[in-house]
């Protein structure tokens, strides 16, 4: 018991140090948080409106108790997706896996220390959920004080049994699947799953907001019956619990709390067979060790010009590294999505709105220096988003020595690491362009007029955040989610490219003749590209020694 | 051939790790810079590789000063670094490949290097797989055959031999005593004294960023008569 608090209490502040590391606290890691706790709010009133509601038709029903079981049902579906990334994350393939492994602790210790991190974690989703239901239900009910003591207790322990559930999950597939055990791989598939997560829940959120009370209330009974059903059996404890929170059954409290009890020895037991065989394999990637056959070997030791080598090269280690491939790539695809996906949401079967569409007249003046403007916008957006260039020097790290003693001129290099920016910029703008303009049916001349006003201002983007990322690089780092996501360099271009690209718009109505206006765009981007190519040109020198 | 002449570096405007050092090494020379921990070694060879700027002084790399003419005189050498981790998430054959096209090695070249060396060190296998799945000393090999590629006239190696298995370290240390056969000029920094007094025609012992000895490891001998090399390393370098 000694070693598992020494344990827990180390694991915490490790983890809780690598959420705000460095000492120097900036203000944006001091603003960060409150910047959350906003975000939230909207979401935290939406359930709370949404309770209201349903609260409202369940009284008098005397089905109270539905609201809570669903808040549980949800909490612990939360938990259980949450876990199955923070479960092999927290137990496999943290950086402390490996002291732990070597000291002479037992695997139940390790694991129940680990556990017990894991629930911390999970109670920002049992707050998420759980606040803004059990404020519409207080002040609904109106219920007696030990129903604040029960509900207490209750939500301290909610997360125990959906992370050991995926805990138990995660264990058996490690050790069943030893490909399993690879810090690329899982990166990959919880990065690329947490995204399909995110996509789906925007698209759903848009339509759930149209749902009126009566339907949401038959589906809140079917769907507590069909949830809890299937979570009844798989989270046996949520049933008492919710007993114990309507009739205020102390009984069942301790029923459920049994219940747990039961979960955590089995989990201890599964660990102490399972744990150390399967932690004790993990991977960084995987590796075949093969012989390359001949044609492989032939294609893959041809001749190609140095630049193009480089900016590969780039694009490779990018696509590699999940951590880059996700914040650096994984926006050409995202952004598409999530946009159109809420104006086809939105728009849906309103057929005003697709009537108003339709009747653009694409081909007035007015009409395309607006077109334009947006393409402008996209361009902007787009290559300030991906990042790729205004971190392509802090990505180097260490190996920026790299840069330094090849026979390669430093502006070479830069341009290199431009064009593999470029790249991404250029697929993003036309993932942008061509599903917006085929559904709004923008004529292919204006959308190729807009698109070139894109790649102008994706140029002017990308060196510009090389130029940033060249004077003020960031090389210090011990993890590569820090050489993106802690990059002030990041900030400092992503909000002047989407401020300007916001400030395009009124500015067209200050030129007599919308005409002028496009001419005038063009000419104003090319001359800061060349502008910006000279200036990336004249600084590379001086930056580098200052490397 | 290289050319060190009066070179300076203070660090931070602190630390002055490389004092007023001067060092001339013919073609055709392996040299060992010996020295102990924070001596300068490292700083040394970075700034003979254009990684780090001199305050003050001059290196010239086969005439060409680093300085000056920064491409030209990066093309006169291959460099290995004391930290392996390089480009981690390329596979074997990619960085190697990647090197070549850098060096702008002709395809059959490279090909011949490729398949001589790998077999050499054992890596045939490998090279299908990422450098992050290598080990320390496999990591230390590609880079190695990284510099092989290219054939360069010059080697600036640091710290190259730690961390190797005997049989790599004894195919290195082979391939440096043909290359020098060969006239190109070698130079690497070592803490194991043996491997300075069997492979080098010359030592360079260095201490608080100044050198304190240049010359063959006979002469050292004969001028401290009757003691190991350890004691006379120990010796020179307490005396600075
Ligand atoms: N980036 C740096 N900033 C400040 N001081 C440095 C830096 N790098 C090295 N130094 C200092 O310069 C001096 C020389 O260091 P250097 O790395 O050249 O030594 P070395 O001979 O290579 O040592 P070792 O045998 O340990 O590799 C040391 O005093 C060291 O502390
Ligand atoms: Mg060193």
């Amino acid at each position: 018991m000694r070693s598992f608090w020494a344990l827990f209490v180390v694991t915490l502040k490790n983890t809780l140090s690598l959420v705000d590391s460095g000492k120097k606290k900036s203000i944006w890691t001091r603003l960060l948080p409150a910047f959350l706790v906003v975000a939230f709010i909207p979401t935290l009133f939406s359930f709370y409106m949404m309770a209201q509601e349903a609260l409202k038709l369940l009284i008098p029903l005397q089905q109270s108790g539905v609201i809570l079981g669903l808040m549980l049902t949800a909490m612990s579906l939360m938990i259980f997706f949450l876990a199955i990334f923070l479960i092999p994350a927290v137990f496999y393939f943290s950086k402390d896996v490996e002291v732990l492994l070597a000291l002479p602790l037992k695997a139940h210790t390790i694991v129940a220390a680990k556990l017990a991190v894991s629930m911390i974690y999970e109670y920002v989703s049992v707050l998420l959920i759980g606040l803004p239901i059990l404020a519409a239900y207080v002040v609904n009910v109106q219920p007696e004080p030990l129903f604040y003591v029960i509900t207490l207790v209750v939500l301290i322990f909610a997360p125990l049994i959906p992370l050991i559930l995926a805990g138990l999950i995660v264990m058996v597939v490690m050790a069943l699947f030893p490909k399993a055990r690879n810090r690329d791989l899982f990166n990959y598939l919880s990065g690329f799953v947490a995204l399909a997560f995110a996509i789906g829940i925007n698209l759903s959120v848009n339509s759930i907001v149209q749902i009126d009370a009566q339907s949401m209330i038959t589906m809140l009974i079917q769907g507590n019956d069909s949830l809890t059903g299937i979570f009844g059996y798989m989270i046996p404890s949520i049933p008492f619990a919710i007993n114990a929170m309507v009739h205020l059954k102390v009984l069942d409290l301790v029923i459920s709390l049994a219940i747990a009890l039961g979960f955590i020895v089995i989990f201890l037991v599964v660990s102490d067979v399972v744990y150390f065989m399967t932690a004790v394999g993990v991977n960084e990637t995987g590796a075949s060790r093969k012989k390359l056959k001949a044609k492989a070997y032939t294609k893959m030791t041809l001749r190609s010009n140095p630049m193009l080598t480089y900016t590969f090269k780039e694009l490779k280690l990018m696509i590699r590294t999940p951590i880059y491939l996700l914040n650096n790539i994984s926006t050409v695809v995202l952004m598409p999505v999530i946009l159109l996906g809420s104006i086809m949401t939105g728009v849906g079967s309103d057929d005003e709105a697709i009537t108003a569409i339709k009747s653009i007249p694409w081909n007035d003046p007015n009409v395309l220096a607006y077109v334009l403007a947006a393409g402008a916008a996209i361009g902007l957006f787009m290559s300030s988003l991906n990042l790729i260039t205004v971190t392509a020097i802090s990505r180097e790290g260490t190996n920026v020595y790299f840069m330094k003693f090849i026979p390669m001129s430093y502006f070479k290099q830069i341009q290199a690491k431009v064009f593999s920016g470029l790249i991404i910029s250029f697929l993003g703008i036309v993932f942008m362009l061509i599903p917006f303009g085929i559904i709004l049916g923008i004529p292919p001349l204006s959308l190729f007029l807009s698109f070139i006003a894109a790649l102008l201002s994706g140029v002017l983007i990308n060196y510009i955040g090389i130029i940033v990322d060249m004077i003020h690089p960031k090389l210090v780092w011990e993890q590569e989610a820090a050489a993106v996501k802690q990059n002030l360099n990041a900030a400092f271009t992503m909000l002047p490219a989407m401020g300007l690209g916001v400030a395009l718009f009124f500015t067209i109505g200050l030129f007599p003749q919308p005409m002028w206006f496009a001419f005038t765009l063009y000419l104003i981007l090319f001359v800061l590209d060349v502008g910006a190519i000279y200036l990336a040109k004249k600084t590379c020198k001086k930056a580098f020694d200052q490397i | 051939m290289i050319e060190i002449t009066a070179v300076s570096k203070t660090y931070s405007g602190k630390v002055k790790a490389v004092n007023n050092l001067t060092l001339t090494i013919q073609p055709g020379e392996i040299i060992g810079f010996i020295g102990p921990n924070g001596a300068g070694k490292t700083t040394t060879i970075k700034m003979m590789t254009g990684i780090l700027k001199p305050d003050t002084g001059v290196i010239k790399l086969n005439g060409i000063d680093i300085q000056a003419q920064p491409l030209e005189a990066k093309r006169q050498f291959g460099y290995v670094s004391d930290n392996p981790d390089l480009f981690l998430r390329l596979k074997g054959i990619e960085y190697l490949n990647f090197m070549a096209d850098i060096y702008e090695v002709p395809v059959s070249e490279r090909r011949e290097r490729i398949d001589r060396y790998a077999a050499m060190f054992e890596m045939t296998t490998a090279l299908s797989d990422k450098i992050l799945s290598y080990s320390h000393g496999m990591r230390q090999k590609i880079i190695l055959m990284g510099v092989l590629i290219h054939d360069p006239s010059i080697w600036i190696l640091d710290e190259p031999l730690t961390g190797l298995d005997p049989q790599s370290a004894y195919s290195l240390k082979e391939t440096m005593k043909l290359q020098a056969d060969l006239g190109k000029t070698v130079f690497f920094s070592t803490h194991v004294l043996e491997v300075a007094e069997k492979l080098c025609t010359k030592v360079a012992i260095i201490n608080k960023g100044q050198i304190l000895y240049y010359g063959t490891l006979e002469e050292l001998k004969k001028n401290h008569a009757g003691k190991s090399l350890e004691d006379i390393f120990l010796e020179v370098t307490s005396h600075a």
